[in-house]
């Protein structure tokens, strides 16, 4: 009985919990998945959006200054923008001015000669005043026909004064060496001017060297650890790890490398709360499963529970049980149902005792009856001889011939040789003569070799009534004839009167195959029923009816002599 | 439509088992270095030297450069501890006695620029390193207690008694200078100089080399020895010292730069030791953090001129080797407590 090791509550609570916890389990899963992916999805298109557009606004600011840079030194000689002389100075701030506020502010300009020196620049303070031609930048801008830009390689990332970004073009001199240099500078202050109105939603930006050497970062922190750590990674050659959304990209001119850490969209914090909301839709779920299973276990379970205990009280015997009614569903039919049988069940047990007390009764009336035959029978015996003493000869026959008929009847003996069933029809015609004051002869003619068979007690005097008390109704001289007669092993007797004849109705009553009772012929029912018990369908009455004429019936039976077996 | 839509949900299955999509941050491989492009560099100097230098050397040649920092003993151990498989190329910084302790551990390596190196004190005979930065050793004195004039003059004087209890040192144990120090005057005057040293220090040392500038700037002692470089930069700080260089002349001890055999990266490597002793590296060491070339031919922009200043001849080797002895000599005249004092301070050379 493995298969019911879970209770039917159980069961039910299994099933409800699957079915709300289970879809709910998925939905949530499956939103919340969705819902960070899609947000994921977004960020990184807005990411990757911010990303290029700070490189671009990177990009067109130094595109601007190179431009700048290459216009003042194509309108200027450089001898001239590197003259001595308060006037030259005059001209040569003019030209740097010009130039700073072509780039709307974006870089100041400057101006050193071929030893590095500084000449003139529009910066207000903390230019450095001489450069070393043979060391970065300007090394580089020797080497070169256009303009450079390069990342400050060493500087304070907190101060808005530091420098970051600078380009340098050399101003080429007439005999063919450099004569100067024309340097742009944009210092952390005016990077984070330029780029950060790009910046937004907590978005961070830092921008490193081609070998990821942080030259400035969006709040002026010296996050070069945060860097370092990414850096590492891909000195290593290993996908990056840590912490930063990352989205990257690098400006084509400098070849600074621009790294924009995007936040997530969805904070994890979110994501714990949209899990912590999902686990508690499911913890309120899985109370309204345990109720609802619960309470439908109740439901389903108290009208089981109740036929159930309905059963084993009828099981005991106690047949009143009865369900409540009252409900409407399969439940209710089903005591309905069951009421109707405990009710058939008791009405029939009802009956049954009915019957037996009935059957009872029966019994002690007929064991009653059986002491007065007895003590009739010696009454008319007793009578009988009182009559012949005191020469009443009719009295003591009639006495003499219902004491005989009274012995016959009582006695226990079903079947009788057929000179007694004769016998006690000659005595029962006896007293019917004396009744009928002679009206009527009786004439019994039966085959010698006849008279030793055995017949059922008492089933020719019936015929014989019915002839003296119907056939011969009304005739004052009637005849009764009695014949028997052998015929392939069956007896046949027959009873005929020369009276006034069977209706058509009756006649055809007793010849039909089962016997019928009639009213008022209870031998015409009697006769053939045991005739048949006793031998089998084929036996029993015939008659035939003349009207005028007379009436004869007769008995068939198979022929059985004493000592032979009864069937 | 509906079909779309569940052929989407599909196509995001896999993000939504894994949790998460690919980050754009890994895209970041791709500004990876290739392999040819790597180099990894011990160095024990400090961030103003170690930062410019790598930072140009990454700017002039694109080669991405991984600097770890720590001291010169710490360095060092670490190469001989990874010997088997070493994960640095090139070791940058540290005294070249230390250097010459570990030379085992060097592949040698003749630089272009090795013809502009002259000085035998400034290059390993089979060139397992070479000099970066000429150190010469120097008297610091305080300029409220002493000046050019009465401060000692020689290394001679150090061990006179006069100057008893009134000079800065430091173990030479904890110190590579402090060493070259003793080895320098022992070169110069033999064993017996050291035992009226020692006598003079009093039995204190200072902690560390770094102290002796400080402690000397304070007027805790009077006068004590220390690297020329150490003396210039406290000098533009503003602090009251002077210093001067012993007539008996002093010993110029390069710090120096070698290649690590068995480095992964050898031709970077060789690219760095190339660039750094360039004379435009030499040029900026001397603009920039104020050091003394090892090349020859520069202009000399450092006053006194390295050739204008009294010089021994200074021998590396005997200093490596007889280093045991004459610390087993320290130990025994200064007695077990100094010995006992010896911290693993950094070596400031």
């Amino acid at each position: 009985m493995k298969r019911h090791a879970f209770s039917f509550r159980s069961q039910l609570f299994l099933g409800t919990l699957l079915v709300s916890l289970l879809p709910l389990f998925l939905c949530s899963t499956l939103m919340l998945a969705v819902f960070s992916a899609t947000a994921k999805q977004k960020s990184r298109d807005e990411g990757t959006a911010m990303e290029q557009t700070l490189a671009g606004q990177l990009n067109s600011a130094l595109q601007e200054q190179n431009d700048a840079l290459l216009a003042l030194s194509q309108e200027q000689d450089a001898a001239a923008l590197l003259a001595e002389g308060d006037d030259a100075a005059q001209e040569a701030y003019i030209d740097l001015y010009r130039a700073a506020n072509s780039t709307g502010g974006a870089a100041d300009f400057s101006l050193y000669d071929a030893d590095g020196v500084l000449r003139y620049t529009t910066r207000e303070d903390n230019e450095a005043v001489k450069l070393p031609v043979y060391w970065g930048l300007l090394r580089r801008a020797g080497m070169a026909q256009q303009p450079v830009f390069a990342a400050q390689l060493v500087s304070d990332l907190t101060s808005r004064d530091s420098m970051c970004v600078k380009g340098a073009l050399a101003l080429r001199a007439s005999t063919g060496g450099t004569a100067g240099y024309l340097v742009c500078s944009m210092s952390l202050g005016q990077t984070e001017t330029l780029l950060n109105g790009q910046l937004s939603g907590g978005a961070e930006l830092y921008i490193v060297t081609e070998q990821w050497r942080l030259v400035y970062s969006s709040r002026l922190r010296d996050d070069t650890d945060r860097i370092d750590e990414m850096r590492m990674q891909l000195f290593d050659g290993v996908a990056y790890t840590g912490d930063m959304e990352g989205f990257i990209g690098q400006e084509p001119l400098s070849g600074l490398v621009l790294i924009l850490d995007y936040p997530a969209a969805v904070s994890t914090d979110a994501l714990a709360l949209m899990r912590t909301v999902s686990l508690m839709f499911g913890a309120v779920s899985l109370l309204l499963c345990v109720l609802v299973s619960r309470w439908l276990a109740n439901s389903q379970f108290k009208p089981i529970g109740e036929l159930s205990d309905a059963m084993a009280a009828v099981r005991r015997g106690d047949l009143t049980v009865r369900i409540p009614a009252g409900r409407r569903d399969e439940f209710g039919r089903l005591a309905d149902t069951f009421n109707q049988m405990t009710e058939r069940l008791e009405e029939h047990v009802r009956e049954q005792v009915q019957h037996q007390r009935d059957l009872n009764d029966a019994q002690i009336r007929q064991m009653q009856a059986q002491l007065n035959p007895h003590f009739l029978y010696n009454t008319l015996d007793t009578m009988k001889w009182l009559a012949k003493i005191h020469q009443l000869p009719e009295v003591a026959s009639l006495a003499g011939n219902l004491a005989a008929i009274l012995r016959a009847s009582i006695n226990s003996e079903q079947f009788v040789p057929l000179w007694r069933e004769l016998e006690l029809v000659e005595q029962y015609v006896g007293i019917q003569t004396i009744r009928f004051s002679g009206r009527f002869r009786c004439i019994i003619s039966v085959p010698e070799a006849l008279q030793s068979c055995i017949v059922p007690k008492l089933v020719l005097q019936p015929m014989v009534e019915n002839a003296i008390l119907h056939g011969l109704d009304g005739c004052a001289d009637g005849c009764i004839y009695i014949y028997g007669w052998e015929t392939d092993g069956d007896i046949s007797l027959s009873v005929t009167d020369d009276g006034c004849g069977l209706p058509p109705d009756i006649l055809a009553r007793i010849n039909e195959p089962q016997p019928k009772l009639l009213e008022g012929h209870l031998g015409l029912y009697n006769v053939p029923t045991i005739l048949k018990l006793h031998y089998g369908a084929q036996y029993g009455l015939r008659a035939s009816s003349i009207a005028g004429v007379g009436t004869t019936v007769t008995l068939v039976m198979p022929v059985q002599r004493e000592g032979e077996e009864k069937c | 439509m509906e079909r779309r839509t569940l052929l989407r949900l599909a196509a995001l299955a896999p993000v939504l088992l894994t949790g998460c999509a690919a980050a754009p941050a890994s895209s970041a491989l791709r500004f990876a270095p290739a392999d040819s492009d790597k180099l990894t560099v011990y160095t024990s100097h400090p961030e103003k030297i170690r930062v410019p230098f790598i930072r140009e050397f990454e700017d002039r040649t694109g080669i991405w450069v991984e600097t770890v920092y720590g001291g010169t003993q710490e360095m060092l151990s670490r190469i001989e501890s990874e010997a088997g498989s070493p994960q640095a190329d090139v070791m940058f910084g540290g005294g070249v006695e230390s250097l010459t302790a570990y030379t085992e551990y060097f592949e040698a390596y003749e630089s272009t620029e090795r013809r502009a190196i002259t000085r035998r004190e400034f290059a390993s005979p089979e060139y397992l390193w070479t000099g970066f930065s000429a150190l010469p050793l120097v008297f610091v004195y305080n300029t409220k207690l002493l000046d050019g004039g009465t401060a000692p003059q020689t290394w001679a004087e150090l061990a006179e008694p006069q100057w008893r209890g009134k000079i800065g040192f430091c173990s030479p144990e904890v110190s590579g200078s402090c060493y070259t120090a003793i080895s320098t005057a022992i070169q110069l005057y033999g064993e017996e100089w050291l035992a009226g040293f020692v006598e003079n220090l009093n039995g204190t040392t200072l902690p560390q080399s770094n102290d002796i500038v400080p402690q000397v700037a304070a007027g805790a002692v009077m006068m004590g020895v220390t690297v020329e470089s150490n003396a210039m930069l406290a000098i533009a700080d503003g602090s009251d010292i002077g210093f001067l260089y012993p007539a008996d002349g002093t010993s110029v001890v390069p710090d120096g730069v070698a290649i690590l055999s068995g480095a992964k990266n050898l031709g970077n490597a060789k690219k760095f030791v190339d660039f750094v002793l360039g004379a435009e590296a030499q040029t900026y060491l001397m603009e920039g953090p104020g050091r003394r070339p090892v090349r020859d031919g520069l202009p000399e922009l450092i006053i006194p001129a390295l050739s204008d200043i009294p010089k021994m001849d200074y021998d590396v080797a005997l200093a490596a080797e007889s280093r045991v002895e004459w610390m087993s000599l320290w130990q025994e005249l200064f007695g077990e407590d100094g010995a006992q004092a010896a911290s693993a301070a950094e070596d400031s050379i």
